[in-house]
């Protein structure tokens, strides 16, 4: 327990400490004018900048305003070239569809096309086949010409022959019995068939 | 400016020099008060014996009293120099 004396000097520090807190509390408080003399300068400085602000905000508004306008009408620029497109969409699909129909119809020609090269192809396949057999078939008229020609000339004998075999007949006429000129003379007439037969067969080919 | 006056304690009167007359009679009225209300309670007891436990009542109250501002003084210094560290941190 403090005696009277010892609660006297607590009592004393403890004024002497309010004191000095009063006196540092009362130098903080002479500084607060110069205090408020920069927070008001800092103050001026804010109501400029805001001045500033609330102006380039009225700029801006004007400029959001004008870009407002100019999105409206670009709008409607955008609403007229929907429009269009959509029309241009409808004439693609007409397009594609009649394109889908040209690509049937090619492909129907194209197969027209292939067809008629492969009856192409085997005409000209046919046509070499039918050069090949006139070319033979030249060949063998040149042979039976040739035999023609041989029989021709075999008849021309023949015939040279039987008028000498004629003029023999009539020289040798009496030589020869009647039996024996009736059978030289069938012999004669079936050669002479023999060589006209021959050379229609050859012709008619 | 001190001048002479005169107060009546448990029927006694005296003459008292002061520089704040109004104090002194209004704290000799309490204690002419608390004397006598202690004159009630132990009827029978001679003055002295009264004015010593006076004494020690108020003394116990003056003790009290001092306890009371010193802890008010102690909070108050230490809200004050919160207050001037948050001042000087601004």
């Amino acid at each position: 327990m403090l005696d009277s004396k010892q609660r006297e000097a607590q009592l004393l520090q403890a004024r002497e400490r309010l004191a000095r807190a009063f006196a540092r509390l009362e130098t903080i408080i002479g500084s607060v004018p110069e205090h408020i003399r920069l927070l008001e300068s800092s103050r001026d400085k804010s109501q400029s900048r805001i001045t500033e602000i609330e102006e380039l905000l009225e700029r801006e508004r004007a400029i959001t305003a004008q870009r407002q306008s100019l999105s409206e009408g670009a709008t409607e620029e955008v609403n007229a070239l929907n429009t269009k497109l959509e029309r241009v969409e409808k004439n693609i699909s007409e397009r594609d569809k009649k394109i889908a129909d040209l690509e049937k119809n090619l492909n129907h020609r194209t197969g027209e096309l292939i067809a008629y090269e492969k009856a192409h192809a085997d005409s000209l396949e046919r046509e070499q086949k039918f050069i090949t057999t006139i070319s033979h078939l030249e060949e063998e008229n040149a042979g039976i010409e040739r035999k023609l020609e041989l029989l021709k000339e075999e008849r021309e004998n023949i015939h040279h022959q039987l008028s000498q075999v004629e003029q023999k007949e009539n020289s040798y006429a009496l030589l020869f019995t009647q039996d024996e000129r009736l059978s030289l003379l069938k012999t004669v007439d079936t050669l002479i068939e023999r060589v006209d037969a021959i050379a229609h067969v050859e012709l008619t080919k | 400016m001190s001048e002479s006056i005169k107060v009546t304690i448990l029927g006694s009167e005296y003459s008292l020099r002061t520089n704040d007359e109004e104090l002194v009679r209004e704290l000799a009225a309490e204690l002419d008060s608390d004397l006598k209300d202690l004159q009630q309670k132990l009827p029978g007891k001679p003055p002295t014996t009264l004015a010593v436990l006076t004494a020690l009542n108020t003394s116990e109250q003056h003790a009290h009293s001092q306890m009371n501002e010193l802890r008010e003084i102690e909070r108050l210094a230490g809200e004050i120099e919160s207050l001037c560290e948050e001042l000087e941190k601004k």
